[in-house]
């Protein structure tokens, strides 16, 4: 069994539990990061995973518009939720695009609550705000991402997406996709042309494990192998959840919320190492409740 | 046997003149003589004592009316003063009557007398403004031709005023720079240099030099003493009068091109022609404003115009230029026709109907660019002009003055012109983009033209610029200005090269431009003769100017920069061009070199200040821009009960929530102004309120606003630079607006533009200056922006009065209007 393979097992295990969570305030370091405005990163770090969520928004460029965005640093920056041009998370509300808002210093905020630890980001559309808490429990490897409305808005929410976007099989944009798939609860997707790559999310999918059949992380050039996400487990939120699985490097899920929700959590998952799938679908059998349970921050 | 300079200038103690210091190639080039006539040796300074005394006419020039016309008694003067700095020892002056009575071996004749006479020398046979040097047994002669001798010379009446010809004194300078190696570079006592001169031997010698350009020098160096001063400490009128002298400046010619009439005077003059002598444009506009000189444009589409222009000339010249309605530069040689600066957008000159019926802008204007899209409009206008001149005023010229959309010569040949036309065309991008080939091709082109339109006739002056807004731009140009005459050939004349040294010369205007002093010596020695072997003066000047060790790393920083001028600057035709940081830290470390080798307090670090403290400046910015990316400004939004009055107090609460715009030295230094503006800006579906706040007094009470302090906002609409607005407001609460579409084509500026429903206050003491204004957006024909949607921006701080800054949102590098280098804005949402 490889070193890696046995670290998340023992992680898995919980064997390094006793360590409490930790997250810290620091800048994004990576690609780009000479051209930003607002650079904030939260470095979430728990016994069973860490994850480095960065905020970041570029000066103006050539076409004089600045661009917000999110990017993850942690577990890995290549490929799967960490691709740095696949921007893993972004959203829409009012028909207000993330990428044009401006965030303020004091929108970002880290906290800490008995075993779990995160940072809220409050995004300003226009007088609709929306709070995301990206977060870690001490029990789970998973980062966890929640939606929520802010209590005083200055006009009401009537339409928002969330959008996350995912290097299938953790490949980066050099290997090319080869034979991507989607693994649901219910059921096995396979990538098809853009045209056809639309698929309707329902209740019954509840978690997606994102894969390639050829780049299967099981050596080099074959990626990182798969990357989950965690879809909410009260569908009652959403208008649609659409998955876009196409037979190319990148996919993504789209969750059309409805105006009214109160609350939205996600989780997302991706290993440090390469992982490949075989040893992964067997880890997910064995480690179910770690992948499928959604902790909510303590008190 | 040749010296090399050094070798000479160490040894300026003994000087032995022989043809190395003739054939100097530092100085300027002369015609060489066979000596008429052959003696020993003269030793005119011996054991650091002149052996001679000046000997002149001095009922010469005892006729003159004006001191400003004499040449040999300016001659002794500058003589005298710069062999006592030489020698320490005063140089007599005496009569000719008197010379056999005179103490020293030897004479220096000065200025034509009986003994030059005795000589043999002609002076009236020198050319005009030439001057001869010789030797003979007794010593030397400086004799030129000069006005001061001709008893006829400004006898005919105001109107037939000529400049005076100083040949004697051009002698006298040479003289000195050639045998006592003094130097001229900019004024006052730093800018000279007099090496000590303990022996001086004249061999038999013989040499003539005369202008090749009648004209030479400019007012844009004719600048207030007491800004001057800012530059050079201590510097006296008569310092600036020498140095003037001492660049052999001359106009001999009363021939100018210019505005001509001034437009307002002339209307003022001749109010019953007003509405046929200006422009109408389609729209109903007429071109004619009492106030702004910059607002009028005649209308040359009308012959009418032409006749209304004859009338006024007889008048003109029936009363002896009394009469004057605006002609300041006629006089009994010259009628001066040019527009002023305005533009005139094409649509609006194609849409007249002279200008469809006679098809005056064709395919081929178009083709040929903007510099020729009224060429024939003009052309048509000239002609017709020129006849009616040549009718009325056979003694007369008339001077055209082709520029901006009419710098070309017309292209339909029934325009060419009579020969009473002579043209004083503008040349933009000489003589800084000389060396581009594109440039280069594209004038000798225009010039070609011109010279056949002309019949055969060359272009008499050109109106030349060397680029203001960049200093390593301002320290190479000019240099090349010897170029031009060589490369138009036959097509320019030889009355004159009008170069715009750089009236406004970034980053400190309004002082002169002494920090290129350099530049401007050798400008001034190509107008004298094109010839002038610029290198070799730059290279002598280093060590002279500075001692040998700074010397050698300042020469080797000027290479960088020339060499650096040459590579990115003239193949781009941009002279704001970027320097790589390696080149820019290779001159860094040259003047830091040098900077070692100058001692505190000596002569050589003030010139090593004055000199170098427009490239640090350059130096400073050029980094600062590399390093540039567009500011971020926010607009706050403005909703629900909040309410913004225009009243000038800018009280009200939302302004405290406001994120100041920053402001910055728009230069690129990266120095913070000492005097910014506090601006914020609020917006909400029908516009943006905006509120400055200046905290010093304004500069005001001027009929012209421009004078007063002013701030000036841009706006454009979205990224994508399709048209920006120009807002100007000033104390008084005056406003200036323009407007200027970019895209799909570029339009000329206008200047008539308003932005209706704009509002703006002002309040201000002797402490401090608040503005603030609503811009509704249909007022801008534009949409209400999104939340979160950018739009191009500038705001610009003209603080006028007194110590004066400029700073901005942007870095503009001198030019507000520079659309690429704006700031952003972005319009915010609610609550943000």
């Amino acid at each position: 069994m490889k070193k890696i393979s046995l670290f998340l097992a023992l992680s898995a295990a919980g064997m390094l539990c006793g360590q409490d969570m930790n997250v810290t305030a620091q800048k994004y370091t990576g690609w780009n990061s000479g051209n930003l405005i607002f650079n904030r990163q939260a470095l979430i770090a728990g016994p069973r995973n860490t994850c480095g969520v960065n905020f970041c928004q570029q000066k103006p460029g050539g076409n004089g518009e600045t661009s917000f965005y999110m990017v993850l640093t942690e577990p890995r920056r290549q490929g799967g939720f960490g691709q740095h041009q696949c921007r893993f998370l972004r959203m829409e509300v009012n028909g207000i695009d993330m990428q044009r808002i401006m965030p303020q210093e004091r929108d970002f905020e880290i906290w800490k609550k008995g075993r779990t630890a995160g940072a809220d980001m409050t995004f300003r559309f226009d007088g609709t705000n929306i709070i995301l808490s990206a977060y870690m429990a001490a029990d789970s490897p998973m980062l966890f991402l929640r939606f929520r409305p802010a209590e005083t808005q200055l006009e009401p929410l009537r339409k928002f997406r969330i959008h996350l976007a995912v290097q299938v099989g953790g490949i980066n944009g050099i290997l090319k996709a080869e034979d991507t798939a989607v693994r649901t609860a219910a059921r096995e997707l396979a990538g098809k042309p853009w045209k056809q790559a639309k698929n309707m999310l329902n209740p019954e999918d509840r978690w997606l494990i994102f894969y390639d059949r050829k780049l299967d992380g099981s050596g080099k050039d074959k990626g990182f192998g798969p990357s989950f996400l965690l879809l909410p487990q009260d569908f009652s939120n959403l208008n649609r959840a659409e998955l876009i699985l196409p037979d190319d490097t990148l996919a993504s899920v789209i969750l059309d919320v409805k105006a009214d929700f109160r609350e939205l959590t996600l989780g997302i998952w991706q290993n440090k190492a390469p992982i490949p799938n075989k040893d992964f679908f067997r880890l997910f059998e064995e480690r179910k409740k770690d992948f499928t349970v959604i902790h909510t921050p303590e008190q | 046997m040749k010296f090399p300079l050094n070798v000479l200038f160490f040894c300026s103690a003994v000087l032995t003149a022989d043809a190395s210091v003739l054939e100097n190639p530092a100085l300027n080039k002369v015609k060489i003589l066979s000596p008429p006539e052959q003696h020993a040796e003269v030793q005119m300074v011996r054991d650091g004592t002149p052996d001679f005394t000046i000997v002149y006419d001095a009922q010469a020039e005892s006729h003159l009316k004006h001191p400003a016309w004499k040449s040999i008694e300016p001659a002794i003067a500058v003589l005298r003063e710069n062999i006592r700095k030489a020698t320490g020892k005063e140089v007599e002056a005496v009569d000719w009557r008197k010379a056999d009575a005179v103490r020293t071996r030897h004479l220096l004749l000065v200025g034509e007398s009986p003994l030059t006479r005795k000589l043999g020398i002609d002076a009236r046979k020198l050319p005009q403004e030439g001057f001869l040097v010789r030797s003979f047994r007794n010593g030397a002669a400086i004799v030129g031709n000069d006005s001061s001798t001709d008893r006829s010379f400004n006898t005919r009446g105001p109107l037939y005023m000529l400049g005076a010809r100083k040949g004697t004194l051009w002698g006298a300078y040479d003289f000195l720079e050639r045998f006592f190696n003094c130097r001229f570079y900019y004024p006052g006592p730093d800018g000279s240099v007099h090496p000590a001169v303990a022996e001086l031997r004249l061999p038999p010698l013989a040499y003539t030099d005369a202008p090749y350009f009648q004209n030479r020098g400019t007012h844009y160096l004719k600048i207030d003493l007491s800004r001057i001063r800012r530059s050079i400490a201590g510097l006296k009128q008569e310092d600036l009068e020498k140095y003037y002298q001492s660049q052999r400046w001359s106009k001999i010619l009363p021939f100018t091109s210019m505005h001509s009439p001034y437009p307002e005077k002339w209307a003022q003059s001749n109010p019953d022609r007003i509405e046929s002598s200006f422009f109408r444009s389609g729209t109903g506009h007429l071109y004619y404003s009492r106030i702004s000189h910059a607002s009028n444009y005649f209308d040359v589409t009308s012959l009418q115009f032409a006749d209304n222009l004859i009338d006024s000339l007889k008048r003109f010249y029936a009363t002896g230029g009394k009469d004057q309605q605006g002609w300041a530069y006629n006089n009994g040689y010259y009628i001066v026709f040019g527009q002023c600066d305005n533009e005139l957008q094409l649509p609006e000159m194609r849409n007249n109907p002279t200008v469809r019926r006679e098809n005056l802008i064709t395919q081929e204007n178009i083709s040929h660019g903007e510099g020729a899209y009224f060429s024939d409009v003009y052309g048509r206008f000239y002609r017709y002009f020129a006849e009616r001149v040549k009718k009325e005023f056979p003694d007369k010229k008339l001077i055209i003055m082709p520029y901006a959309s009419y710098t070309h010569a017309p292209f339909q040949k029934k325009y060419y012109l009579p020969d009473n036309v002579e043209a004083g065309v503008c040349l933009g991008k000489f003589p800084r983009f000389i060396r581009n080939p594109e440039v280069l091709a594209q004038y000798r082109d225009q010039m070609n033209r011109w010279y056949e339109a002309l019949g055969n006739r060359p272009v008499q002056m050109l109106w030349t610029y060397n680029a203001g807004n960049n200093c390593f731009a301002q320290a190479i140009a000019t240099q090349f200005l010897g170029e031009i005459p060589k490369a138009l050939g036959k097509t320019l004349g030889n009355v004159e090269i009008f170069h715009e040294f750089s009236m406004w010369p970034r980053p400190f205007p309004e002082q002169g431009h002494w920090h290129f002093y350099y530049a401007t010596y050798a400008g001034m020695r190509a107008m004298w003769n094109p010839d002038f072997d610029v290198d070799a003066a730059l290279d002598e000047h280093w060590t002279l100017f500075y001692g040998p060790e700074a010397g050698k790393h300042l020469k080797e920083m000027h290479r960088v920069l020339k060499e650096g001028f040459l590579k990115y600057a003239v193949p781009a035709q941009n002279p704001k061009a970027l320097f790589p940081p390696k080149t820019l830290e290779r001159m860094e470390q040259c003047l830091k070199e040098a900077e070692r080798h100058l001692k505190a307090g000596s002569v050589e670090r003030r010139r090593y200040d004055l000199m170098s403290r427009a490239l640090k400046f350059e130096l400073k910015s050029q980094r600062g821009q590399h390093a540039y990316n567009p500011p971020l400004s926010t607009v706050r939004r403005l909703f629900g009960d909040a309410e913004i009055r225009i009243d000038g107090k800018g009280d009200e609460p939302e302004w405290e929530k406001c994120v100041p715009v920053p402001m910055l030295e728009p230069n690129g230094t990266g120095e913070k102004p000492r005097y910014p503006a506090d601006l914020r800006l609020l917006w909400n579906p029908n516009g943006i309120y905006g509120k400055i706040h200046m905290p010093y007094p304004p500069a005001s009470g001027n009929k012209d606003m421009w004078r007063n302090s002013v701030v000036e906002l841009f706006f454009s609409p979205g990224t994508e630079k399709k048209v920006y607005f120009q807002i100007a407001l000033d104390p008084e609460n005056r406003a200036c607006m323009m407007k200027q579409q970019l895209k799909p084509f570029l339009m000329a500026r206008d200047f008539q533009w308003k932005c209706r429903g704009f509002r703006s206050a002002s309040a201000f003491n002797e402490n401090e200056w608040t503005l603030e204004f609503f811009l509704p957006f249909s007022g801008l024909g534009e949409p209400s922006p999104k939340a979160y949607q950018s739009w191009r921006f500038n705001f610009v701080n003209n603080k006028l009065s007194e110590p004066r800054e400029v700073s901005a949102s942007s870095m503009c590098l001198g030019n507000n209007h520079d659309i690429n280098l704006h700031g952003i804005i972005k319009f915010m949402g609610k609550g943000d």
